[in-house]
């Protein structure tokens, strides 16, 4: 396969730098490619575009996105076997582009690797603010001691978590969840990931375990429980952390 | 179910009468066959002797069983000859008096041979008939359940049984069915004897219910005219069958119905559950239908919403409102996706014209390359990719036709050449006059068609297999119904050279 071939000539792919502002845009409709093109370009991006799903894993391949967008619905290929074929040697940021009331789908995009969904219609700000969110954290260390979001703080060295500099009191498992929200903030986490990490692959069928953490954590962490501000329920796909401006 | 089955076919009952069991009729016979005999042998004994006549009893009361008599009527015939040997042909003649001690012994053996072979063979006579009744029994029902396993339908099956009952059982025979809600329908199948009244139908419709037999001959409502059998499999009712006979039914014909009526179940059962099953992957084809249909119009209406929004929110963006090249930019690609849109609604209102059958051709005078030169124009944009050559060999003139429709169905063509012909494709339009027919020869040379996929081409919602995404399967379909508003036909084939190519016939008169 081409792709190996080009694969082989790069003995540490990982390593290899991301060009700089290149997304991969792969979708068959000629129309969204249009419109998104125009619109990451006017944001100063370089796309590159592909109508089918070999083209799209050889254009990965060979520039080295900093971010790639799929659309789920491809005619060649399922777009989730393009997903896995990327997934298998690449990390670069995958975002899927999907038609609402298909979370089931969305659900096992994310949990075969890809980073985030966007449903169509889509609106350019929210496009343009997820695509700048997932290529910050390719960019970030993550060795980080700490991180802040908003009022909230996270000492990773102490295992505490401060809110308006007071410190919360959490249990183990509520601290152990944060941290994974705070580690992946602005990501999408589905219910499957979240319960893996923290309860192991046993327990991935339990997401009421989930919700009645869910709920706890934001009694502690929000203003207001009931309209969350840092832990947004993707309906039907998971959690996802927001970041908020200090 | 056997309580009641107390009915006994005519048959059955010319059978006693005239051939067995019916003593009254027999011992008659026995009576008439030795009073005969004795006649002969008195009018002969002095030629032959009276000893041999003893012989002669002997012989015709050992065949007695070969005409179907039973041991009574044969032990009957063996006493009686005895007696009449010994009156009428033993000296001292018209005397039961035996003057000779060997007269008296032969007379002792004479009879206690006439009765042992007598009710032997009687008896085996007996065991052949029962044997060859069971034989019967078997027949029918190997012909009821040779016939069933032919029956290709519901109706089939009815007809075979209701045959197969009356003739093994010489009765009347009606079946009630159920439809497929489990309901026990009024009507008699077609070839059923007789119609049941309102008194029987409640009794039917009790018995379906309950799964007992009623009726004449059993206990419950024995004051109806017919006997009344359900026919059901393991956990549900089926239906009903009806009989109307004169007598009940022996034992034997009781069992063999029963037989019957299993398997007339079994097979009624079958055939719905065949028709449920019909039935389901009608629904699942259709609603797999239903799924496509509402997957590429939700896709349709899609994609060009996600471009309109995607730029109109943009402009919301201070950057971009300043970009007059992003800008311009935005808004054509919003004004592509509108005209996709209305292209859409239009077809899905073209098609419904043509559904509801009442299109009506405008029927004008214009000419045939104004038609497809406006045609090229409106896909002028969509072929911006393509070379659209249209060559006229000859002046095709002027004829009558509704310019809005064919151009309609003239571009749908062109529409699905440009977006299935790869990039750089060349798209040939030849018109030409055969007859009086005006042909349009609508082709490409990109990749032709699947050949299986050719008979579906203009089926309305039909798309290739594995084509790319996009498109509703509407276009070619209403540039069918538009030409054949026209009289005209439209086929689809590949070319020899490779490419797909649509002929369009138009007749001018």
């Amino acid at each position: 396969m081409a792709v190996l071939n080009l694969l082989s000539f790069y003995q540490q792919p990982d390593i290899i730098m991301a060009i700089q502002n290149t997304i991969v845009i792969i979708d068959d409709e000629a129309q969204i490619r249009k419109i998104l093109s125009i619109t990451l370009e006017a944001a100063d991006y370089k796309i590159i575009e592909s109508s089918k799903g070999k083209d799209g894993i050889v254009a990965v391949a060979n520039y080295h996105p900093q971010l790639v967008i799929l659309d789920l619905g491809l005619p060649d290929e399922d777009g989730l076997s393009v997903l896995k074929e990327i997934r298998s040697w690449s990390s670069v940021p995958i975002i899927i582009l999907s038609v609402r009331n298909s979370e089931e789908t969305i659900v096992r995009a994310l949990d075969l690797g890809a980073d985030d969904y966007i449903t169509k219609p889509f609106n350019s700000a929210e496009l343009l603010a997820r695509i700048r969110a997932n290529i910050r954290r390719t960019q970030q260390p993550d060795n980080e001691t700490y991180l802040i979001n908003g009022n909230l703080k996270i000492d990773f060295m102490q295992r505490v978590v401060y809110k308006n500099n007071k410190e919360l009191k959490l249990t183990n498992t509520e601290y152990l969840l944060l941290s994974l929200f705070f580690k992946n903030a602005d990501k999408v986490l589905t219910h499957n990931f979240v319960l893996k990490e923290i309860w192991g692959p046993s327990h991935m069928e339990d997401s009421q375990y989930l919700r009645v953490f869910i709920g706890q954590i934001r009694k502690k962490i929000e203003d207001d429980a009931s309209h969350p501000k840092y832990i947004i329920t993707a309906s039907g796909v998971g959690y996802r952390m927001k970041l908020l401006n200090n | 179910m056997i309580d009641y089955m107390k009915i006994k076919s005519v048959r059955m009952i010319l059978k006693k009468i005239f051939v067995f069991q019916s003593s009254f009729a027999q011992y008659l016979i026995s009576l008439l066959i030795v009073a005969t005999l004795s006649l002969i042998c008195y009018s002969i004994h002095t030629y032959i002797g009276y000893q041999t006549v003893s012989f002669i009893f002997l012989l015709v009361v050992s065949l007695l069983p070969l005409f179907n008599l039973g041991p009574g009527p044969v032990f009957f015939a063996a006493t009686l000859s005895a007696f009449i040997w010994d009156y009428f042909f033993i000296p001292p003649q018209f005397t039961l008096d035996i003057s000779k001690i060997e007269d008296a012994l032969m007379l002792i053996m004479y009879f206690i041979v006439a009765m042992v072979t007598g009710v032997l063979s009687a008896r085996i006579r007996k065991q052949e008939r029962f044997v060859r009744q069971r034989e019967e029994r078997t027949n029918a029902l190997y012909k009821l359940s040779k016939e069933l396993s032919t029956a290709y339908n519901l109706d089939k099956v009815t007809e075979i049984a209701i045959q197969n009952i009356s003739n093994a059982f010489n009765v009347d025979v009606a079946i009630l069915l159920c439809d497929s809600d489990k309901e026990l329908l009024r009507s008699e199948h077609k070839l059923s004897f007789f119609k049941i009244n309102e008194f029987d139908w409640q009794i039917a419709h009790w018995v379906f219910t309950n799964r007992l037999s009623a009726g004449k001959y059993t206990k419950t409502l024995p004051s109806s005219e017919i006997t009344h059998v359900p026919l059901f499999s393991l956990n549900k009712s089926l239906g009903v069958l009806e009989i109307k006979s004169g007598n009940p039914l022996s034992l034997d014909q009781q069992i063999l119905l029963n037989a019957f009526v299993a398997q007339i179940s079994n097979a009624v059962e079958k055939e719905y559950l065949n028709e449920e099953a019909k039935k389901s992957l009608i629904i699942s084809e259709s609603e797999k239908l239903y799924k496509t249909l509402f997957d590429s119009i939700s896709h349709e209406l899609k994609t060009p919403l996600t471009t309109i929004i995607g730029a109109t929110s943009s402009f919301k963006d201070e950057k971009i409102r300043q970009n007059i090249t992003v800008l311009s930019r935005l808004i054509n690609e919003i004004n592509i996706a509108a005209e996709r849109l209305n292209r859409l609604v239009e077809n899905l209102l073209d098609i419904t014209r043509l559904e509801s059958g009442n299109l009506k051709p405008k029927l004008e005078w214009h000419s045939v390359s104004d038609l497809i030169n406006s045609a090229i124009e409106r896909v002028k944009n969509e072929s911006a990719e393509h070379e659209i050559i249209f060559e006229e060999k000859e002046e095709s003139g002027i004829f009558q036709f509704d310019f809005t429709l064919l151009e309609q169905a003239i571009v749908n063509i062109l529409l699905n050449s440009t977006n299935y012909t790869p990039v750089g494709g060349k798209i040939n339009i030849a018109v030409n006059k055969v007859d009086k027919n005006i042909v349009i020869n609508i082709s490409d040379n990109g990749n032709g068609f699947p050949i299986d996929s050719i008979p579906n081409l203009f089926r309305k919602f039909y798309r290739i297999p594995g084509t790319k995404s996009g498109g509703t399967g509407l276009g070619l379909s209403i540039a069918r119904g538009f030409i054949e508003a026209h009289k005209g036909t439209i086929t689809a084939q590949n070319k020899k050279d490779g490419g797909a190519e649509f002929i369009i016939f138009l007749p001018t008169t």
